[in-house]
């Protein structure tokens, strides 16, 4: 080989090199891995697109800067009039139709991974989406609310104020049925590397694997009206013997009247959300129930029989705040009463237990 | 004929009046002439693109930092609301209808559309539109459920209004009726009213991407107006299409929505496209390399245009079809042909840099991107991560601002002297590209990493400790720099209109039909045709005895119909 020759092979190799390194390191800071192990598919998936995005970008923009620049011009001859040349506009045909065809193989292969479900999972977990919250309802985990009824399935429900915080087990399958009580809202996990729609009239199911225990922030991705930026949701991923504590936990709260509250008799109404879901009292005693209301908006609270709320037990006077009203409810028997808002009837209801 | 031959002036052929003595107001407010109603559009787009650009600041300012400073929840929604519906339906689509108004009859020797009243229907739909559109905040509040309006949140009242969802709907039956017409004429006009000589495959690629435009129109935005009655009907008389409590099906709505709105990306990029396509060559000195394949991609694009709506609803998990993706990514092949043909065409030539020759480039530079970081929401397992999080943002921004806006730019400087006979200032123009390309890429780009960090869009406000702030603020930065980058346009604008001089008749020395005549041109366009030949007539003119040039083109040329 002439000296010439070998050092424009060399030059070659070098170039050729830098790329490769380059793009390599480009897809290292592309995006952060996931922590599900259906995310890894994603990531992969990612990364190989990722690189061949970068080569493509370089080469063109490469070529257009160098064309602009090499070409400019410097007189006013003519410069040849080609109008095309077949082979090339074939050839530029086939090459991209080339890396689209591989790229839509391996990403189909990849959704094969992501949407598949085993058949019986380890814990499955039904959420609820409404305005402007989640509620989680771990199936199968049962827990006696009330003493005169059936056990239900354990549920945790959120407002604005208080997100939900729910433990999941790491590497054990999780399976989850989204739904909608009234808009489309969706369901995103940012570490997860996915997202899926909880829309009304629908139930949508995703199932994950999570590798690596942390806390994990969650938010809705659909605009989904007023409040829509307030509706976060904590995951919490840890061992089993860890998650079936805090199960265990969460269910003797919930066996409980209102857990964890010191002043089960007071309530606040801010940005269009209750402050707590839980109101207690004893029984044939009247309540004084202390509602604050901080908006700039008419609020109240309503007491039903039921969630249905066709049999009212009391009706508090409905006014905008921001002030203070005590109300003064009858004594009631014992059980278990459905409150809610009745400006924001979907969006600001709780439960009022009366021990 | 040669070119050379004299042709008569602007002031010789008085003052561009059907009706000489009429005062010039009632004259622009009657008027049926394309190039009045082009100007008309143009005008009348620009508006709206600054009134959606101050929104778009309004939402910069608010995010540039954690915690809500100045605009809450309430007022915010309806911010994205008005900013994407006023940019995408009252500028983008209108002002690429405008060019098309002024350009494409004399691009092909016409001497008006095909159907003059018309055409002064759909302009005066849209500053109608466009008043009822913003009437909203009259009413307590504008529409506030998002550009796309999806049931059953499009369904509930805004925050301050009960009927501002109501006025958007008519707004956006106002344009759909407006776009509808107007795509009906362009079509009648390319086809039956073309000067003689001008076969299909001579007409200005502008030209065709306008026909293209026009048919996507025609196929989708019916589509659209039928599914916006629906939602009215929903609203108002207690319909059940889109309600599930009702029985509706809330998904069927963006089917219907996205079966028009994807299509309509490609009616707010091909004209663009087309504007590149006669820009590069004028400034390269050299034929459109592959006319021919030009032609098909951008018919390719139009067809496979129909066939990809689903992409944007992989989330909602009803359409996980791996058809939608096959057809995303293979739409990715006719641009990147496009895309080589471009540069094939400044390839040995002379590239002149005024500054519509960069807002083309910049177009290159810029759409491209939003075509590499479009095919990565083509594969629904990476969609699933990035749709509707900042990344979807700054895709769809890469595409019509880096893409559209750049075009709409490059076809303002290009065809300004045939507006008015005289030259944009180049200095400003300069001025004003390097500010906005500058301000764009801070704007955009760093969305893309917000995006991956999980910042989900139309949010007011964001928790600090997820370390989205100073992104954020770089991106406020950016669109304050694209800001300002519009006044030194503006001011062009405004010193050009005052210069007393004009600029020759052809500044460019371009080569397709609308440089024939008078700049200004005439009111009835042509006092005489040259023969048309090839898609370059005035090349063919000027170069009619240059036998070396001659026997290059006809060796290896495909255009033009034998």
């Amino acid at each position: 080989m002439r000296p010439a020759q070998h050092q424009a092979g060399r030059r070659t190799r070098w170039a050729a090199g830098l790329v490769l390194v380059g793009t390599m390191l480009l897809a290292g800071c592309g995006s952060y891995p996931g922590v599900t192990e259906q995310s890894r598919n994603a990531h992969d998936l990612y990364n190989l697109m990722f690189v061949i995005a970068t080569v493509i970008f370089v080469l063109v923009e490469g070529l257009i800067v160098w064309a602009v620049l090499r070409y400019r011009r410097r007189d006013d001859a003519l410069p040849p009039q080609f109008h095309g040349n077949n082979l090339l506009e074939v050839g530029w045909t086939l090459g991209p139709l080339l890396i689209v065809g591989v790229l839509f193989w391996f990403s189909w292969q990849a959704q094969h991974r992501v949407e598949a479900e085993t058949p019986n999972p380890d814990v499955t977990v039904n959420v609820t989406g409404f305005q402007w919250q989640w509620s989680f309802t771990f199936q199968g985990e049962k827990v006696r609310v009330e003493e005169n009824k059936p056990p239900q399935d354990l549920t945790l429900k959120g407002t604005i104020a208080r997100p939900p915080q729910i433990y999941l087990p790491v590497g054990r399958s999780i399976h989850f049925n989204l739904q909608s009580r009234d808009v489309i809202h969706s369901f995103y996990i940012a570490q997860f590397l996915f997202k899926r729609d909880a829309i009304p009239g629908q139930t949508n199911h995703f199932e994950v694997t999570i590798e690596k225990p942390g806390t994990y922030a969650g938010q809705c991705a659909e605009f989904c009206g007023l409040a829509h930026n307030g509706m976060h949701f904590t995951i919490k991923a840890v061992q089993e013997a860890e998650y079936r504590r805090w199960l265990e936990d969460r269910k003797r709260a919930a066996a409980s009247g209102c857990p964890d509250d010191p002043t089960p008799g007071q309530i606040a109404a801010k940005q269009v959300a209750f402050d707590k879901d839980c109101l207690a009292t004893q029984a044939g005693k009247p309540f004084n129930l202390k509602f604050d209301n901080e908006d700039a908006q008419p609020h109240n609270v309503a007491v039903y029989t039921t969630e249905a709320a066709t049999d009212a037990l009391f009706q508090g006077e409905t006014f905008t705040g921001p002030r203070t009203v005590t109300y003064n409810l009858k004594p009631m028997p014992k059980g278990s009463y459905f409150f809610r808002c009745d400006v924001h009837p979907s969006a600001m209801t709780g439960k009022l237990v009366v021990r | 004929m040669a070119i050379t031959e004299a042709r008569p002036s602007a002031a010789a052929s008085g003052s561009h009046q059907l009706r000489p003595g009429r005062h010039p107001i009632m004259e622009w407010l009657t008027t049926t002439d394309h190039k009045k109603i082009g100007i008309m559009y143009l005008v009348n787009s620009y508006f709206w693109f600054l009134v959606a650009g101050l929104l778009a600041m309004f939402m910069r300012t608010e995010l540039a930092e954690p915690g809500v400073q100045y605009f809450a929840d309430e007022r915010f929604n309806e911010l994205f609301t008005m900013h994407g519906t006023t940019m995408i339906f009252l500028f983008i689509i209108p002002m690429l209808a405008g060019f098309g108004n002024y350009i494409v009859p004399l691009q092909i020797g016409a001497l008006d559309m095909a159907f003059p009243r018309v055409n002064a229907l759909s302009f005066w739909m849209l500053p109608l539109a466009g008043i009822v559109l913003f009437s909203g905040y009259l009413t307590g509040g504008a529409a506030c459920a998002g550009w796309t309006e999806y049931p059953t949140v499009s369904l509930q009242a805004c925050g301050g209004s009960t009927i501002a969802t109501d006025l958007w709907i008519a707004a956006l039956l106002l344009v759909g009726t407006s776009s509808i017409l107007g795509g009906v004429n362009f079509i009648t006009t390319i086809f039956n009213m073309r000067a003689p000589g001008m076969s299909m495959f001579r007409m200005p690629l502008f030209t065709w991407t306008m026909l293209v435009t026009s048919l996507l129109v025609l196929l989708a935005t019916p589509v659209f107006t039928s599914a916006l009655v629906l939602l009215l009907i929903d609203r108002n008389l207690g319909g059940s299409f889109f309600d599930p409590a009702e029985g509706g099906i809330t998904v069927m709505w963006q089917n219907i929505f996205w079966f028009y709105s994807h299509p309509a990306v490609y009616v707010m990029v091909l004209p663009a496209m087309g504007i590149i396509s006669d820009v590069l060559p004028v400034f390269s000195r050299k034929p459109l390399f592959g006319y021919k394949a030009f032609v098909f991609a951008t018919a390719g694009i139009g067809a496979l245009g129909f066939s990809v709506w689903a992409h944007h609803m992989f989330a909602t998990g009803a359409v996980l079809l791996p058809f939608f993706s096959a057809m995303t990514f293979l739409i990715a092949v006719p641009t990147g042909v496009k895309f080589f043909n471009w540069i094939a065409t400044m390839w040995r030539g002379k590239v002149q840099f005024t500054a519509a020759m960069l807002f083309a480039v910049g177009f290159l530079t810029m759409f491209l991107v939003g075509g590499i970081d479009g095919m990565f929401l083509a594969s629904p397992v990476v969609d699933f991560g990035l749709t509707d999080t900042y990344w979807v943002v700054s895709h769809i921004h890469y595409v019509l601002f880096g893409g559209s806006v750049f075009g709409v730019y490059a076809g303002m400087y290009y065809w300004f002297p045939k507006f008015t006979g005289k030259r944009l200032n180049e200095g400003l123009g300069k001025v004003h590209f390097w500010l906005q390309m500058i301000g764009f890429n801070l704007t955009f780009f760093p969305m893309h990493v917000l995006g991956l960090l999980g910042m989900p869009r139309r949010i007011a406000d964001y928790i600090p400790y997820d370390n989205w702030t100073g992104l954020n603020q770089v991106e406020t930065i950016g669109s304050l720099l694209i800001a300002v980058s519009t006044a030194p346009f503006l001011a062009n604008v405004w010193l050009t209109l005052r210069r007393k001089d004009r600029d020759p008749e052809n500044p460019w020395d371009a080569n397709s039909l609308e440089w024939y005549t008078t700049s200004p041109p005439p009111a009835h366009n042509f006092d005489s045709l040259p023969e048309i030949r090839s898609e370059r007539p005035l090349f063919d003119a000027k170069h009619a005895n240059d036998l070396a040039v001659h026997a290059d083109a006809t060796t290896t040329t495909e255009t033009g119909a034998r």
